[in-house]
């Protein structure tokens, strides 16, 4: 072959192997982007959710799609226990980097590690349980467009207030769902000024028969329905949204029977853009489903506009909600998609509001609406609509009501011996890897006294001191408190371990035995922490510890000369009510807790998965920390202003003396 | 040439066919899409007249292609800054005025002459670059208040407008000569939710003035507020025997018990139809007043109210006269 031929033959098979190498890439980059749907579609709990997402993505792609590529949803039906195999096949499909779903928090939980494991994002628009956040903060892989329900639980207490209702029965599904709303209806009840005059668990398929008056009730559409048929002609009823659209529509006269749900941001246009669609009002959770696909297109096309970005950060980017709103209608979504796609913020003005997410942790929106229903002519009718702001704990259950009266000037004995000393006894009475924040709390507080110079032999310190060794454990023999913080367990001399932690041994301990001893000019500072219920603290293997016999404990050792004062700190669900018959002279019981409050967890590991604080002993430790020579009075108010989802309380001042005068830096240094 | 050039020429057309590919492969740009500025009366969400124009635009954008920008009148300081900075690419404003945007229109067609305005309810001197449709009330009013009489059974009735205004003076006197004539010497009571704009969204203040007007014997309010008829409607449920004629559009979803008609404004379709003019190229500058005759208007029963329709029939004719 002479040159010349070679040479042309050489051009046309470089330029061939270019094109088609480049039209390869070409065709690899702009076929259909598939996001994958991880949702009941049928059966019971089937929500009509193809209809709102199906529309979304045929918006978004005569929209221009992502970066150019159509949307394609892939369902994959959950219903009739198929999440996992139905997870497993959208996890096995490379192309499905995003899946809408799954439908309850359960489910969230139970898979979401896989997807994280995976680096694939979930949005789910109706897991609205308080555990996803406690599950996933901080991670980026899971997301929800829904609000969490601790801002439901406000929500239902403020339409009772705003219409003067002062009090209501609560009624709640044993479940994480129920659950959600027996630990923060009674603190927004509170809050309110709406009592609760009862408080009430049931199992699905069994809801009680509602009383007259009002009654909240957690349940589900057949309990609902049960509880609708059932009420009283002086009843009322006011369901969470689980039970909104369920069968209710039975009863009575407008008005008996009301209902929140999530709703559209209303001045998004929404619904009316819904109902010009397809005829009617939007269905549940729609507009939680569009933002969903919404968030996860826009995902997607930051990781256009940053390659190699992790997904999770490209999700962190995109719900920052930072720059210039843009709506969630075809038109402004595109321009969206684009600015993202060139790398720039943008604040994307979902169906449901601003699409902007809890700063640090991720998971949750910082607020949402709730449409107020009423049952009218067999249907509800929506009654307006509500914002809650600030969804998830952090902002949103903060006490704002007034400090309650407090006496500063009790009457103690006239005359006090000279101080010589401190004495505690520290005791975290739990045990097991899902009460961790228990013995941190505790081994935080006995670092504070021994950083403090309180000697070691004067303190008793009681743990089950399991944490270290457990297999749940990842980091073996670390206990800690603060994210990436110290190792408390370092250092930390424990007197009852395991076994040894027992109402009998702590008693023991409060009286004067067990080492520890103390004399008439010693101060006694009695730190416990753990669960508890109404008048009672809770001990392994099912053992208790009432209130009355702390006090008789106590006593005791008052009349056995052992201490000048004593400071009880308690942080247990229903602190207070440990204290009702509390009236020994110089004992204080500070709690974190009112009765029938629970005690919340506060600060989340995600890298060990686990709740290493607790709200009320973190913010009073803090706040001794902060400023330890403050007085008890003002110890008090710090704390129950900076404490969230509970109100705590002092009791006994009254026989204690001046709060004004005495300092924490008795019950805190030697 | 010798071997020693192969290597570079073989790069240079390896370079080349990448380039060709990637140049064929690469979409044209885009043309710039018509531009549209939609300017309403007050935010989403009233169930009533803006949520009507919004109608209108998402009906617009879903059958043709525009790109459009949205403004309440709290934006107004940033429309205004966009209007300065649109003489490239200036596009159709549509104004839905009623009286939340004073002076607007004609402080802005002046300034601006290369861009176009559609001007909905708002008073605006004729210019070339604008086209004013003002949607009349009184027909569509005058059945309301033959409505009301008939359905509130010969007990006094009422208009509750936002605010006093020339365009609510048309509602009012509608619902009145409408009242009047299904049952003459009957009393019509006239409340004004407000003094100012903001009576558009006050909702909670319509609401007492209504359970006021219904504790005092009225049986039939006409909601003529706008964004606040849903306190009315709200009052109407609270207060057994009484009911509620809706407005701008058919809100008996509301209150499918109280509510006993509507008096619909089709500012949807007005504003769809602007837009499609602007984007087809056939935007004519002038004034025109459409009602019922041009079905711009309408009295819409609720089907649970349904034996009221003779009513309406007769009174059509003398209804669609009002309008003029």
């Amino acid at each position: 072959m002479d040159r010349p031929v070679l040479l042309v033959l050489l051009l046309v098979l470089g330029a061939a192997g270019a094109a088609l190498f480049v039209g390869h890439e070409h065709l690899l980059q702009s076929g259909p982007l598939r996001v994958g749907v991880l949702l009941p579609l049928e059966g019971p709990d089937a929500v009509e959710f193809a209809t709102t997402l199906d529309w979304a993505a045929a918006a978004i792609n005569r929209a221009g799609g992502v970066n150019g590529r159509p949307i394609a949803l892939v369902y994959s039906d959950t219903s009739g226990g198929r999440l996992e195999a139905a997870a497993g096949e959208l996890l096995a499909d490379p192309g499905v980097r995003v899946v809408i779903g799954p439908f309850t928090t359960g489910e969230a939980i139970a898979i979401g590690p896989r997807f994280g494991a995976e680096e694939r994002l979930l949005v789910s628009p109706t897991a609205t349980g308080d555990e996803l956040f406690r599950a996933f903060a901080g991670q980026g892989y899971v997301w929800r467009t829904c609000p969490d329900d601790v801002a439901q639980a406000r929500a239902t207490v403020d339409w009772l207030a705003e219409e003067g209702i002062g009090e209501a029965a609560l009624v709640y599904e044993n479940t994480s769902y129920g659950a959600t709303f027996h630990d923060w209806t009674p603190f927004f009840g509170r809050e309110q000024g709406v009592r609760l005059t009862e408080d009430r668990a049931f199992e699905r398929g069994a809801a009680p028969i509602p009383g007259s008056g009002w009654t909240t009730a957690a349940a589900l559409p057949a309990d609902a329905a049960r509880l609708a048929a059932a009420l009283p002609s002086d009843g009322r009823l006011l369901l969470t949204d689980a039970g909104f659209g369920s069968t209710t529509a039975a009863a009575s006269e407008t008005g008996t029977i009301r209902a929140l749900a999530p709703a559209a941001d209303p001045t998004s246009g929404f619904a009316v853009a819904f109902a010009t669609e397809f005829g009617r009002p939007p269905d549940p959770h729609a507009p939680q489903a569009y933002d969903a696909l919404l968030f996860g297109g826009a995902v997607l096309t930051r990781q256009a506009g940053a390659p190699g970005e992790p997904l999770g950060d490209s999700a962190r980017f995109v719900a920052r909600g930072e720059g210039t709103p843009v709506s969630w209608d075809p038109v402004h979504a595109a321009a969206a998609y684009g600015a993202l796609a060139r790398g720039e913020a943008v604040a994307l003005k979902g169906a449901t509001g601003l699409l902007s997410f809890d700063r640090e942790a991720g998971v949750d929106p910082v607020g949402a609406y709730y449409g107020r229903y009423v049952l009218e002519a067999g249907a509800f009718r929506q009654r307006g609509t509500v914002r809650v702001d600030g969804t998830g704990t952090t902002s949103l259950a903060r006490s704002v009501s007034g400090v309650p009266p407090v006496v500063a000037n009790g009457t103690a004995s006239a005359r006090l011996p000279a101080r010589t000393g401190l004495v505690a006894v520290i005791a975290a009475t739990s045990s097991g890897w899902e009460n961790y924040r228990h013995q941190a709390d505790a081994l935080a507080a006995y670092h504070l006294l021994r950083s403090n110079g309180l000697p070691d032999d004067r303190i008793v310190l009681m743990l089950a001191d399991d944490l270290p060794g457990l297999a749940q454990n990842p980091l073996k023999g670390d206990v800690h408190r603060v994210i990436g913080g110290p190792n408390l367990r370092d250092g930390a001399d424990v007197d009852l371990a395991g076994e040894a932690v027992t109402p009998d041994h702590l008693l023991a301990a409060v009286r004067g035995g067990a080492g520890a001893e103390s004399g008439p000019g010693d101060d006694l500072l009695v730190f416990l922490v753990d669960h508890g219920t109404a008048g009672e603290i809770l001990f392994p293997h099912g053992r208790t510890l009432d209130g009355d016999a702390l006090a008789g404990a106590l006593d005791y050792r008052r009349q056995a000369g052992g201490f000048r004062r004593a400071l009880l700190v308690v942080d247990v669900c229903d602190g207070a009510s440990l204290a009702r018959n509390l009236s020994i002279p110089n004992v204080l019981f500070m709690t974190g807790a009112e009765e029938h409050e629970p005690s919340h967890a506060a600060v989340y590991d995600p890298a060990i998965r686990q709740w290493i604080a607790d709200e009320f002993s973190r913010r009073w430790l803090a706040e001794v920390r902060t400023t330890p020579d403050r007085s008890l009075l003002d110890l008090y108010l710090a704390c129950y202003r900076s404490v969230i989802g509970s109100h705590p309380a002092v009791l006994n001042e009254e026989h204690f003396g001046s709060l004004n005068t005495v300092s924490i830096r008795d019950f805190t240094t030697p | 040439m010798n071997r020693y050039h192969l290597g570079p020429i073989g790069l240079a057309a390896v370079i080349a066919g990448a380039l060709i590919v990637q140049f064929a492969l690469v979409p044209p740009a885009a043309p710039d899409r018509p531009l549209a500025w939609i300017v309403y009366a007050a935010e989403k969400g009233d169930q009533s007249y803006v949520d009507s124009a919004w109608t209108g635009v998402y009906r617009a954008s879903r059958n043709s292609s525009f790109a459009f920008e949205e403004f309440i009148p709290a934006d107004r300081d940033r429309l205004e800054a966009g209007l300065r900075n649109a003489t490239g690419r200036p596009g159709l404003l549509v104004l839905q005025d009623s009286g939340a945007w004073p002076g607007a229109a004609d402080t802005w067609a002046a300034a601006h002459p290369e861009m176009r305005f559609f001007v909905i309810d708002g008073a605006v001197a004729p210019r070339p670059n604008v086209r004013s449709v003002r949607i009349a009330a009184r027909g569509a009013s005058y059945l309301a208040g033959a409505l009301a009489a008939a359905g509130g059974g010969g007990r006094p009735v009422a208009g509750l407008a936002e605010m006093p205004s020339p365009v609510m003076d048309e509602y009012i006197q509608g619902f009145s000569a409408g009242a009047g004539a299904a049952r003459p010497g009957m009393p019509v009571a006239v409340r004004y939710v407000g003094n100012d704009t903001g009576a558009y969204a006050d909702p909670d203040r319509a609401a007492v003035l209504s359970k006021e007007l219904y504790r005092n014997g009225t049986a039939v309010v006409y909601a003529a507020c706008g964004g606040s008829s849903v306190g009315v409607i709200e009052a109407a449920q609270e207060s057994p025997g009484r009911f509620v004629i809706g407005v701008d559009r058919d809100q008996a979803d509301l209150g499918p018990t109280v509510v006993l008609g509507s008096a619909l404004k089709r500012v949807d379709r007005v504003v769809e139809q602007a837009l499609l003019d602007h984007v087809n190229g056939s935007f004519t500058p002038g004034a025109a007043l459409i009602g019922l005759t041009e079905n711009a208007t309408r009295l819409v029963l609720n089907p649970r109210f349904a034996e009221f329709a003779p009513v309406l029939e007769q009174y059509r004719a003398t209804a669609g006269g009002m309008d003029r």
